[in-house]
């Protein structure tokens, strides 16, 4: 049967038809679809992990126990995840372990693009790369055999384009998982020095074999034409060359590490000119250089090592022109009518503190109220980056914003590390109980007093607020900012991007059109002539009606 | 005559089914018997502001996103992405007039006009609607069926005659 999937959902269905029994992972775009895909079906146990270390973890602990397991990140999870992944290349697997990692070259939904594919180098881990969903299904299935034949973790890297992009797929059966048993082994999986030297020394000889594997992988594909020009290509880009240049010849690979050296070398003497195509890093480039072989590639500067490639690009790279493409920067993205956090933000931008964001789409404050916040790096940095702020410069006064999914991933380490070390900077937490900017999944602390974790901590002062009475939350910055030691504000409200909608209107005869509600940015609001007004958008919220002082907004 | 490959972006505000309207279309596609790639934007991208969706059908399609300037259609609800129209291609762009009459049922009616353009069988189209629209879990049901039913049917009523 023939179905149109996501490559997200590919993957999902390859797990599943792989036999795999658990999936882990923590939401972000472009990866997030694949555990929602793997929910709630037979024989698979799928959860929201707190974050992607622990994401990883759990699945090393289901492969350990014989079973097929599967943790879903995007790239900047991989970072949070990079610990357990470096020696996970050692100990190896019982059940096959596969590793989904979805980058987002172009940063559509992301705070960096960095390259996976050089985790997969650095960890010394086999690499797969599909290029559309019948890939992503076939090659998900294909990871979990090598996990097992070659006794070590498979990564396999998906983009934003390939993740989110839908085509056809052959669903096929759920295959019974193997029954690996329990074993207990120290020599493999205790990694301390004698042991580990071991491995590291046993990891050669797999990553060797490896090698010998990809010379003759079915999905590394060569397609030879009369053309002089030869491309190598992975991933997205091979859609892409087969648009712009049709009439190349080329190598596809699937297995970008180890790569088929042999195969690469055979097919660069079958042409004139050997092209390296490749959305990011020079990955596949720089190891083919490595080995002697002359290539056109990123070295050039034609061909952009940022951003996503698109066919023109590559008609112009393979043309051999001056043409540079331009990046245009990505201008999408707006805080829903009636967002909870829209009021925090409000009064954030005036009050002269230094503010330090997070991960989440109150990020998106950054933009409508200017200096609202000054920073953000990644997950759970705010609060860190707030205190080292304060000690540099204790002058000052310092603000740290963090969602709750986000303060559960990795703010609870920086909160108490700011209380130990008496930093006295104020905690505002943004509390919808769910993981909102990836479409509001729940998260291992949902249900979880925040107020009673930060308590417990030893913070003396943890007020509660709701979202859209400004008056409130305005007086609690203030007494936090002014109590002198870390505070804690909670702002308690539903997201809304679900929300029914719920107009209000303003009254013109009661209207002076002082605009004051225009300055709460919500974009159910609309400046049309001489009014403001309120479309179909609006939620009901009346936070811009808190702010009318002819109480003309009902 | 109808092209038996084309590029067709979807383009609009949230909120109005932009991406509801082009999953059945490639769907359509699909259960028609063509090749077809369908992308769209997620995450913070989505958030309160522009939607856009791409389709590309045809014996076999590689890339699946639409350059600029080489659309066949756009199909936009507030919103058109003009930039990916080819020269010869069609801008499909709901009036206010219709949006209104039609409220949120108007990217079905969009979806009718376009399917007056497609090689896609009426079955097909109709295979795809249902399995939007006839499942009872998704909040919808036999009524929101046959209500979006008559919806593209007008559409499509009022392409054909447009083309007399």
């Amino acid at each position: 049967m023939k179905k149109l999937l996501t490559g997200n959902e590919a993957v999902a269905r390859g797990a599943f038809e792989a036999g795999v029994s658990l999936a882990t992972g923590y939401p972000g775009t472009p990866a997030t679809e694949i555990i929602e895909a793997l929910s709630g079906l037979d024989g698979v146990y799928a959860e929201w992990s707190a974050n992607e270390k622990t994401a990883l973890e759990m699945a090393a602990g289901a492969s350990f126990a014989g079973k097929r397991a599967l943790a879903v990140m995007k790239h900047v999870g991989l970072n949070a995840a990079a610990d357990p992944l470096m020696t996970l290349s050692y100990t190896g697997v019982g059940g096959g372990l596969v590793i989904a990692v979805a980058d987002d070259p172009g940063m559509h939904s992301s705070q960096n693009e960095q390259d996976s594919r050089l985790y997969a180098r650095m960890a010394k881990i086999p690499l797969l790369e599909p290029s559309d969903s019948s890939e992503a299904l076939a090659l998900t299935k294909e990871a979990f055999r090598i996990s097992e034949r070659f006794d070590i973790p498979v990564m396999l890297r998906l983009t934003a384009s390939v993740s989110h992009s839908e085509s056809p797929v052959r669903i096929g059966k759920r295959i019974a998982t193997p029954a690996i048993p329990v074993r207990k082994k120290p020599e493999k999986y205790v990694m301390l020095p004698p042991y580990c030297n071991l491995r590291r020394l046993d990891l050669e000889k797999r990553l060797k074999k490896l090698g010998e594997f990809s010379e003759s992988f079915r999905f590394n594909k060569t397609e030879l034409s009369s053309a002089k020009k030869g491309v190598v290509t992975s991933g997205i880009s091979y859609l892409y060359v087969k648009d712009a240049v049709p009439d190349v010849s080329v190598l596809k690979l699937a297995m970008t590490h180890p790569l088929p050296h042999k195969l690469i070398r055979e097919f660069s003497k079958s042409v004139k000119r050997l092209f390296v195509i490749e959305e990011l890093e020079p990955f596949i480039e720089d190891a083919i250089r490595a080995e002697g072989i002359k290539v056109v590639g990123k070295k050039e500067g034609i061909l952009p090592s940022f951003g996503e490639l698109a066919v023109e690009t590559i008609r112009g790279f393979m043309e051999e022109s001056s043409y540079r493409p331009d990046r245009k920067p990505f201008g999408n993205g707006a805080f829903c009518p009636g967002c909870p956090y829209l009021g925090v933000f409000y009064h954030l931008k005036g009050l002269g503190s230094y503010v330090f964001g997070d991960i989440g789409c109150y990020t998106l404050a950054a933009r409508l109220f200017s200096g609202s916040i000054d920073t953000t790096l990644c997950m759970g940095a705010g609060v860190s980056q707030a205190a080292g702020f304060l000690k540099a410069n204790p002058s000052e006064s310092a603000v740290a914003v963090i969602g709750d999914s986000t303060f559960f991933h990795s703010g609870i380490p920086a909160v108490v590390n700011a209380l130990y070390h008496k930093s006295p900077l104020t905690l505002i937490v943004l509390d919808n109980g769910v993981t909102a900017m990836t479409g509001g999944q729940p998260h291992a602390g949902s249900g979880s007093s925040i107020k009673g974790i930060l308590k417990a901590l030893g913070l003396k002062t943890v007020v509660e607020v709701g979202p859209y009475d400004i008056r409130k939350i305005r007086t609690a910055i203030t007494g936090a900012l002014e109590s002198g030691e870390l505070s804690a504000i909670i702002v308690k409200g539903e997201c809304v991007v679900k929300a029914k909608p719920k107009s209000m209107t303003i009254e013109k005869k009661l209207c002076n059109r002082c605009l004051k509600c225009l300055g709460i940015k919500c974009t159910a609001l609309m400046e049309d002539e001489e009014y403001p007004s309120i479309s179909g958008r609006c939620i009901g919220c009346s936070l811009c009606a808190s702010l009318c002082p002819k109480n003309a907004i009902r | 005559m109808k092209k038996k490959a084309a590029n067709i972006v979807f383009s609009g505000l949230g909120g109005y089914g932009i991406i509801t309207a082009s999953d059945i279309c490639a769907h359509a596609a699909l259960y028609s018997g063509f090749d077809v790639k369908q992308s769209s934007l997620k995450g913070i991208a989505q958030r309160g502001g522009h939607v856009i969706s791409h389709i590309k059908f045809g014996s076999k399609v590689y890339s699946p996103r639409v350059e600029a300037g080489s659309a066949d259609f756009v199909v936009s609800i507030r919103g058109a992405a003009r930039g990916f129209l080819s020269t010869a291609g069609v801008l499909i762009e709901m009036k206010d007039a219709e949006i209104s009459q039609y409220g949120k049922s108007v990217n079905i009616y969009a979806l009718g006009i376009l399917s007056g353009f497609l090689p896609f069988p009426k079955s097909a189209w109709f295979r795809a609607i249902k399995e939007r629209f006839g499942v009872p879990k998704r909040g919808a049901g036999p009524d929101m069926l046959e209500k979006n039913i008559r919806t593209f049917l007008d559409g499509r009523d009022l392409k054909q005659s447009a083309a007399r």
